[in-house]
């Protein structure tokens, strides 16, 4: 099987059968698109809400709001529609109890919040999250049926199917 | 930031050497055994290949995160490979922790607060600086999950990362760590400056 490996701050655009994953999510989020006609993805992994407070921009696509407009850019491209997608996200863990940071929201659920804020933006219906808790994820996603699948220590392996697509 | 010469980088790498020392003796004082270590690495990293320097990023480890607080401000993170997380808990707890308990997380929170602070306390005494780690936290789980606190906290900055690393290890071989050192933005001025009132 075909499987294209994005990185962090990355993304990956393919299409069926192909799968696209990304391993090792903490904070961080991974969002596929999913072009429901083309049969075209994309998944980008993302580390950080937004490019707008940041001191150094550097590689932009470590931020939510940059990576997921060039990604759905890139697909456009490719003939992709945003009226026709669909998305799923996996991530967005706190890692780690940090006594002092209690009172602020954590890294992951900020990069949730500002995912979810892209995906409304656009009018992109949001069909499968698996998010939060405090462990780690890999994310695979397959093309030929839209799947995700999460893989974690704790939990195992989890399948988003939606028989729609 | 300003630029660090090949000389400033010298001595910061000698810093870090009697720094990781001391934490290197308290941790063969706590495990009763010789723990040897690499002359650390004082290096700018690129951050998203972090995970792939630790064995790739669905790696099982367990990672000590602390705070530094007090006049310079960063992190520290220990990362043990599963293995030697193991093995350091079944010699501290004189039995074999599967999984992971509740007393197994402390012994390694706490292993991580005594490296933490010997190396800190060094650094501090030398250069007249008040250094304080915060409460340890742990988490096991994949290496690439586990770094991503730290790419978050320096991502907000820029790409790369000034990482002080080395190695450590007990003589038998089982028990391996890495031990990460994380200036935040301003700290390494205030390093700098420090090194500079001090060499007067």
């Amino acid at each position: 099987m075909d499987k294209v490996v994005v990185r962090i701050a990355d993304y990956r655009i393919a299409e069926a059968p192909a799968t696209l994953v990304t391993y090792g999510l903490g904070s961080c989020v991974a969002v596929a698109l999913y072009d429901t006609e083309t049969r075209m993805g994309g998944l980008c992994h993302i580390m950080l809400p937004s490019s707008s407070k940041a001191r150094d921009s550097g590689n932009p696509k470590k931020f939510a709001d940059i990576c997921i407009s060039e990604m759905l850019e890139d697909m456009e491209n490719r003939g992709c529609n945003v009226d026709r997608m669909v998305a799923k996200i996996a991530g967005g863990a706190r890692m780690f109890d940090l006594p002092n940071k209690e009172k602020s929201s954590s890294i992951g659920e900020r990069n949730r919040d500002a995912v979810l804020i892209e995906l409304a933006k656009r009018r992109i219906p949001l069909i499968a999250e698996d998010t939060g808790e405090n462990y780690g994820r890999t994310m695979e996603f397959h093309l030929g049926n839209g799947d995700m699948l999460v893989i974690s220590l704790r939990g195992g392996t989890k399948v988003y199917r939606d028989e729609a697509l | 930031m300003k630029r660090l010469n090949e000389s400033d980088l010298d001595f910061l790498r000698e810093l870090s050497n009697i720094g990781v020392g001391h934490a290197a003796t308290a941790l063969s004082q706590l495990i009763g055994r010789q723990v040897g270590m690499r002359v650390p690495k004082v290096s700018i990293v690129d951050l998203a290949s972090v995970p792939e320097l630790m064995g790739g990023s669905e790696k099982i480890v367990s990672g000590v995160y602390l705070q530094v607080l007090g006049d310079a401000r960063g992190a520290i993170l220990l990362i043990f490979p599963d293995d030697s997380s193991r093995a350091l808990i079944s010699l501290l707890l004189k039995r074999v922790d599967e999984p992971l308990s509740e007393m197994g997380a402390s012994t390694l929170k706490e292993v991580g607060n005594i490296l933490a602070s010997a190396y800190l306390s060094v650094l501090g005494n030398m250069l007249d600086i008040t250094l304080i780690p915060s409460i340890p936290s742990l988490a096991h789980d994949m290496v690439g999950a586990v770094v991503d606190i730290v790419l978050s906290d320096l991502g907000e900055i820029g790409d790369t990362a000034f990482v002080f690393e080395t190695e450590f290890y007990d003589m038998t071989n089982d028990i391996k760590g890495h031990f990460f050192l994380l200036p935040g933005p301003d700290s390494i001025d205030v390093i700098m400056r420090a090194i500079g009132s001090k060499n007067g």
